[in-house]
């Protein structure tokens, strides 16, 4: 049976999220749709950090041969 | 004096990448899976460099300049979209590169033709590939050949500019295989990047900074700062539409196929999307020349050509000709790559397989570097025929490539996907492409691109003819699931 890693499921769930944020719209100074995904951006390259930090959610759980 | 440096820069810009061919050609091997694939031993530092360049293309350094100046804030969405690439490359990619080392794939054909069991399908793709890497392909010759007509105060025209611009890249992917194309990708990346946030800073500090520039445009041009844009025709649809269909499109082209094959550490793809998101901040930039060229220059006619002729009216002018290198930098670095994997198509796809089945790799080497010829030269006289919009071009040709992405994610996470339900699929999408594009009287519902309702149509027609299909032969299921089984334990 192939193993699950809800870690990877919490993860990407969040990841997905954020793009439903950043893309779905209704004027440092910038104004809203700028400043609105900047801020977003910076969310989402934390969660890309954690990402890799992880092992994309699978810990230290993983055995493979990567 | 100040134009003799300008040229100076440009002859140097040119010769760099020129003496990296040379020294690559020092490592080259006489195999087609090392001038295509550089061996599948690509280091990580030139993986990253070699993707984020040939992925931003003069689309995102001159297009972009020029969408925020005419059309409003919708190109910010670029923003999200490198990070959907950055994710795509992480899913997708390594699940490529697994499959394409046990094969010993060199191009897509290859992935569909083994796990699909499909001839058919495969030659469908490498046909999709061709015909929409081409206008991609075109748009780089034309955003470069500029920049060096510009960045040469006019000395050398843009034709001489373009063929200049393609015999450049003709010599170093000849001489230096993939390994050429990646060394001088570092180089251009490193320029493009910086390029791109300093014009961006350097000509919002000539109004007083980025928070006077919006503070001024709120007052004269607040239309500028809110979807749909000036002219109210970039809504939230065309927000959406390009934040799927960009990616996707330059991801499914030939020259990503290659930058999944050839890495050497499955690791690297885990970091991928932190370091394509984290690049994403460069877009600050191009969002800065656009909205400040609202303010320095209004009513420009040609809003691709907003950025050098801003540089070179509020710069001095060796730093214009070095950050219009840099613009040209991001377009070379595509069409290097675009040049070569559209190469490995013809070589690897139609010439070893229908043309001479039992040709040595000197003569399959000839043949590749003939191809680089033809395709260069293709695109550089489709350059000078075919005017248009770069980022406009660009959407049209990354819509085509887009539309592989269903028959590839439903190989990877469909069982039931079946070769009919890839190729029909397939088919219909690149059509509704050609039919939306080229009957102005049939549009997309709903505002959306027509890459969009095209992905969604070749989507819905995957399902229900793979449903309606006999499954992928037995032996063919059996060892996908073998090697799926492999990756699962050991990369998943």
């Amino acid at each position: 049976a192939k193993k699950s890693y809800p870690g990877r499921k919490l993860l990407f769930l969040l990841i997905f999220i954020g793009f439903l944020i950043m893309e779905y719209i209704y004027i440092f100074g910038l104004p809203f749709i700028y400043s609105f995904t900047l801020i977003m951006w910076a969310v989402m390259v934390v969660l890309m950090l954690i990402g890799y930090l992880t092992n994309w959610g699978k810990g230290k759980d993983f055995t493979g041969k990567e | 004096m100040t134009v003799t440096v300008s040229l100076l820069i440009l002859a140097l810009f040119m010769l760099i990448p020129l003496i990296m061919g040379v020294v690559a050609n020092k490592k080259l091997l006489p195999t087609t899976e090392d001038f295509f694939v550089q061996g599948r031993a690509m280091g990580s530092v030139a993986v990253f460099f070699t993707v984020a360049a040939t992925w931003w293309s003069a689309f995102a350094f001159l297009g972009s300049n020029g969408y925020f100046y005419a059309l409003g804030p919708v190109y910010w969405t670029a923003i999200a979209w490198n990070i959907l690439f950055g994710m795509l490359y992480f899913v997708i990619g390594k699940r490529v590169w697994f499959f394409g080392g046990k094969g010993n794939y060199i191009t897509a054909s290859d992935f569909f033709r083994d796990l699909y069991g499909s001839p058919a399908l495969a030659n469908l793709v490498a046909v999709v590939m061709l015909v929409f890497t081409l206008p991609y392909l075109q748009i780089q010759l034309t955003g470069g050949s500029y920049l060096i007509e510009v960045a040469s105060h006019g000395i050398i025209p843009w034709k001489v500019g373009g063929l200049i611009f393609y015999a450049v890249i003709v010599i170093y992917v000849w001489v230096g295989g993939l390994r050429a194309v990646a060394w001088t990708d570092i180089f251009y990346g490193v320029l493009l990047f910086f390029g791109m946030i300093f014009a961006g800073f350097y000509l919002a500090a000539k109004i007083g900074g980025p928070a006077e520039l919006f503070r001024q445009l709120r007052q004269t041009v607040p239309e500028s700062l809110t979807l749909p844009g000036p002219r109210g025709t970039y809504g939230p649809m065309m927000w959406v539409s390009m934040f799927i269909v960009t990616p996707l499109g330059s991801f499914m082209g030939p020259q990503l196929w290659t930058r999944m094959y050839a890495v050497k550490s499955s690791k690297l793809f885990n970091l991928m999307p932190l370091l394509l998101s984290f690049a994403a901040i460069a877009y600050i930039g191009s969002m800065l020349v656009g909205n400040s060229g609202i303010i320095l220059e209004p009513g420009y006619p040609v809003p691709d050509q907003i950025l050098p002729t801003m540089l070179f009216k509020y710069a001095p002018l060796v730093l214009a000709a070095l950050i219009c290198a840099g613009g040209a930098a991001a377009a070379m670095s595509t069409a290097n790559s675009q040049i070569h994997s559209m190469s490995a198509v013809w070589t690897v796809d139609i010439y070893q397989r229908y043309i001479n089945k039992t040709a040595d790799h000197k003569r399959v080497l000839i043949v590749g570097r003939l191809a680089i010829l033809v395709f260069g030269v293709g695109a550089y006289f489709m350059s000078i025929f075919i005017p248009g919009f770069l980022v406009s071009i660009g959407l049209v040709a990354t819509a085509g490539t887009a539309q592989i992405i269903v028959p590839t994610a439903g190989l990877l996470f469909w069982k039931r996907s079946t070769p009919a339900g890839a190729f029909v699929g397939l088919l219909a999408g690149v059509l509704l492409i050609a039919l939306l594009t080229f009957v102005p009287a049939i549009k997309a519902p709903w505002g959306m691109h027509a890459g969009l309702f095209s992905l969604i149509v070749n989507l819905v027609v995957f399902v229900i003819v793979s449903l309606a299909t006999p499954p992928r032969k037995k032996e063919v299921a059996e060892k996908f699931a073998a090697l799926k089984a492999e990756y699962d334990e050991n990369y998943a």
